[in-house]
């Protein structure tokens, strides 16, 4: 026993000593930034300004980012003495930045980080956030807002400016099986939601009762639901003040206008044909494995579904609720935001940091290894860009239908984001097992989503 | 026990066994699949040819796995000895000595338990900022060194623990801390060892708030390997990649409880006092 209890706290000494050891290390090792030279100013004795970035990519697109900023350090950040150092931080990075920010704890937050665009009014309300427009109207910039499209433009306005740069922005899109639509003679995509359900019922295999293929898969969530309301008409809003663009948002307008009743009243439809499946399980694998003829899911899955199924699968724009429609589906996805660490010198580094990584260049390498739109209007201009498009005419969709939407017709910034996005899946979830009517269903998810609006703007003002 | 009665007792645990360690077999043979073997609609337990190693190839290629395993387990073993220590010279003050205030300070810990951990993220993220413990291993571990929990278990166990061994000890001229450290820690192994396993494999999981703590890869620990395989919009690595990081990090914890459980039916207090 003795010996078993004396091999354990050598074990650990061990352990402690290293973990000492190692932290003092990890310090040294970030060569950084402010607990290289405790001032907090990031530079490094051989006088190199870190940029700190954070980001929430995994996998391929990782390995793109990765490329681009290593990239940057070897070239252009050592000619202007510029390092970025990239640090993963899961989905959990730009809450970690509202938690450095209200701990004041400048020394740990980035310089950059890539936070979803829903996010924006509660990120622009952070002291230290760097509104970029300032950036863009400097005439010596070499990005301006009309380096981006128009729709992403819009995507990162909040009360009238352009505050962050749109980075890895995606677009829903449905995606069909090429095989499975020519076999039940169709030539080309559904445009509209009333051939949407009659392309279901053609599609939709039922073996003995149970059914073995669905026509369509898709869970309407708010992100779902969002896009078909906003795409409607010439121009929709899901809430007040053009979606909380021009001031904060303080209600959902969809009830109002009509086009959230129209949407239900299209997808009722889609759910009496039997061949609708409503809940999510494994979309990406169930679509490719054949189990459903087609799916509504973000552009950004085009990477992976190239890796399950090549070649089998095409895209088409997102169908109009109602033939007449004009709105165009919105873009959606992370945009990049800047901090002022108290340190004029480090922002400046940043926004050149930010600047390479719009380039087209960039976005080439970025957009082809993730299935982002790139959002530099440059990047289709380029010879490989276009070589690349036609290879993969099913990512080229996805850009056609950004620049053909209404670039008013976007994602409203909502706030509270997490719930209303929870009010919609619980109650969208009732309406689809047939618990609830579609007019039921409209007050309910208005009456809930502008009581969370206003617990939200009456404890935060 | 009859023997009908055994027989009976024996098969309900190993059908319950059975159906604890399925999906963790699962999930190894899963490691053990290509993608096409995986997604498929039929049950497919276990995989064509055993040894298909593309998902482990893809774990230690694209994640420092062995990094992040290195701080997890720097992480765990640490915080679970600090945390026995603490645990146990707390309980032995509470069920060997009687002083002012005892029962309300038994009452706080006890409390403690009814907190959730999340609640108190903020203010433990501004305590750790302020104390200049980002990125380092002790501010991933700080939080973990006191759990009420442990102290009211060992406290228990401490309560049943015969007084008359401590009067003894002290007639024959043994001092408090010489009776905790030679007699009452010695045998006290089980709850020892159970306070140090649960400890272990609930820090080795914990994904939060080292997380928080960190802002550097170097720092980062095994679980959010895991995440950082998992099914992103833009990119995947399959099911089996992830199963495949799962398989690696559940290793260190097995191994622990592999080498400590036998001391958890072990070592009792058989013959410690006599008449």
């Amino acid at each position: 026993m003795k010996k078993l209890l004396a091999l354990l706290l050598c074990g650990i000494m061990v352990l402690g000593t290293a973990a000492c050891g190692s932290a003092e290390g990890g310090k040294s090792n970030g060569e950084t930034s402010q607990e290289a030279d405790g001032t907090g100013s990031g530079q490094s004795s051989e006088g190199t300004q870190e940029v700190v970035f954070w980001h929430s990519f995994s996998g391929a697109t990782e390995a793109a980012l990765t490329s681009i900023i290593n990239e940057y350090n070897e070239g252009r950040g050592k000619e202007k003495g510029i390092h970025v150092e990239l640090v993963y931080q899961g989905y959990e990075g730009t809450d970690k930045v509202m938690l450095a920010y209200q701990t004041k704890d400048y020394e740990n937050a980035p310089d950059i980080n890539v936070g979803l665009t829903s996010t924006i009014p509660a990120v622009m309300d952070m002291g230290w956030t760097v509104n970029v427009e300032e950036f863009m109207n400097d005439g010596e910039s070499e990005v301006t807002k009309d380096t981006f499209y128009e729709p992403l433009q819009q995507a990162c306005t909040y009360e009238g400016q352009m505050v962050a740069v749109p980075f890895s922005n995606s677009i829903p899109l449905l995606y069909y099986n090429k095989d499975m639509l020519k076999e039940a003679g169709f030539e080309k995509a559904p445009e509209t939601m009333d051939e949407l359900t009659q392309y279901v019922e053609a599609l939709t295999v039922k073996e003995g009762g149970e059914t073995s293929r669905y026509g369509l898969n898709m869970q309407v969530k708010r992100y779902q639901l969002v896009e078909f309301c906003v795409s409607q008409k010439d121009v929709s809003f899901f809430g007040d003040n053009q979606g909380g663009r021009e001031a904060p948002m303080t209600k959902i307008v969809a009830g109002e206008d009509g086009t959230l009743k129209a949407f239900l009243e299209k997808l009722q439809a889609l759910l009496d044909t039997g061949g609708y499946k409503y809940v999510e399980d494994n979309i990406n694998e169930e679509f490719a494995q054949g189990l459903s003829a087609m799916a509504i899911m973000s552009s950004s899955r085009m990477g992976t579904l190239d890796e399950l199924m090549p070649g089998k699968y095409m895209t088409a724009y997102l169908p109009k609720v109602n033939a007449e429609d004009a709105g165009g589906a919105a873009v959606g996805g992370s945009c990049l935001n800047i901090f002022n660490r108290d340190n004029d010198e480090r922002v400046k580094a940043a926004w050149d940091v930010v600047q390479y990584c719009v380039s087209p260049e960039s976005q080439y390498t970025f957009s082809t290894a993730s299935g982002y739109i790139p959002v530099n209007v440059g990047c289709e201009e380029l010879d490989e860009m276009k070589a690349y498009y036609e290879k993969n005419p099913q990512y080229k969709v996805a850009l056609d239908q950004m620049k053909d939407a209404n670039p008013l017709s976007q994602e409203p910034l909502d706030l509270t984001y997490n719930e209303i996005n929870g009010i919609i899946t619980e109650i969208m979830l009732e309406f689809c097992q047939g618990n609830m009517s579609v007019d039921e269903t409209v007050q309910k998810i208005v009456e809930q989503c502008n009581a969370a609006l206003d617990e939200y703007h009456s404890v935060n003002g | 026990m009859k023997k009908g009665n055994h027989l009976f007792y024996q098969i309900v645990c190993i059908v319950l066994g059975i159906l604890l360690i399925l999906p963790v077999i699962y999930a190894v043979n899963i490691s053990f699949m290509p993608q096409d073997e995986i997604l498929t609609t039929k049950l497919h337990f276990f995989p064509n040819v055993f040894g298909y190693l593309e998902n482990y190839k893809i774990v230690f290629m694209h994640t420092r796995i062995l990094r992040f395993m290195w701080n997890s387990l720097i992480m765990a073993g640490v915080s679970s000895v600090v945390r026995v220590i603490i645990a146990s010279l707390a309980a032995f003050s509470f069920s060997f000595f009687e002083y002012k205030g005892k029962k309300i300070l038994f009452a706080l810990v006890v409390g403690s338990m009814i907190i959730p951990a999340d609640v108190l993220v903020v203010q433990n993220y501004f305590t750790t900022a302020e104390l200049g413990l980002i990125n380092t291993y002790l501010g991933m571990m700080v939080v973990f060194f006191i759990s009420g929990i442990n102290i009211f278990v060992m406290r228990q166990n401490f309560m049943s623990y015969s007084i008359s061994l401590k009067e003894a000890a002290q007639v024959d001229g043994c001092t408090n801390f010489k009776f905790y450290r030679k007699i009452l820690m010695p045998s006290n192994i089980p709850v020892i060892t159970t306070v140090f396993i649960s400890s272990f494999v609930g820090t080795w999981n914990t994904y939060l708030w080292p997380l928080l703590v960190t802002n550097t890869d170097a720092m980062r620990t095994a679980q959010v390997a895991v995440t950082m395989l998992n099914n992103n919009e833009g990119s995947n690595y399959g099911v089996g990649a992830v199963m495949a990081a799962a398989v690696v990090i559940l290793v260190p914890s097995v191994v622990v409880f592999l080498l400590f459980q036998r001391k958890i039916v072990g070592g009792v207090m058989a013959g410690a006092v006599k008449g």
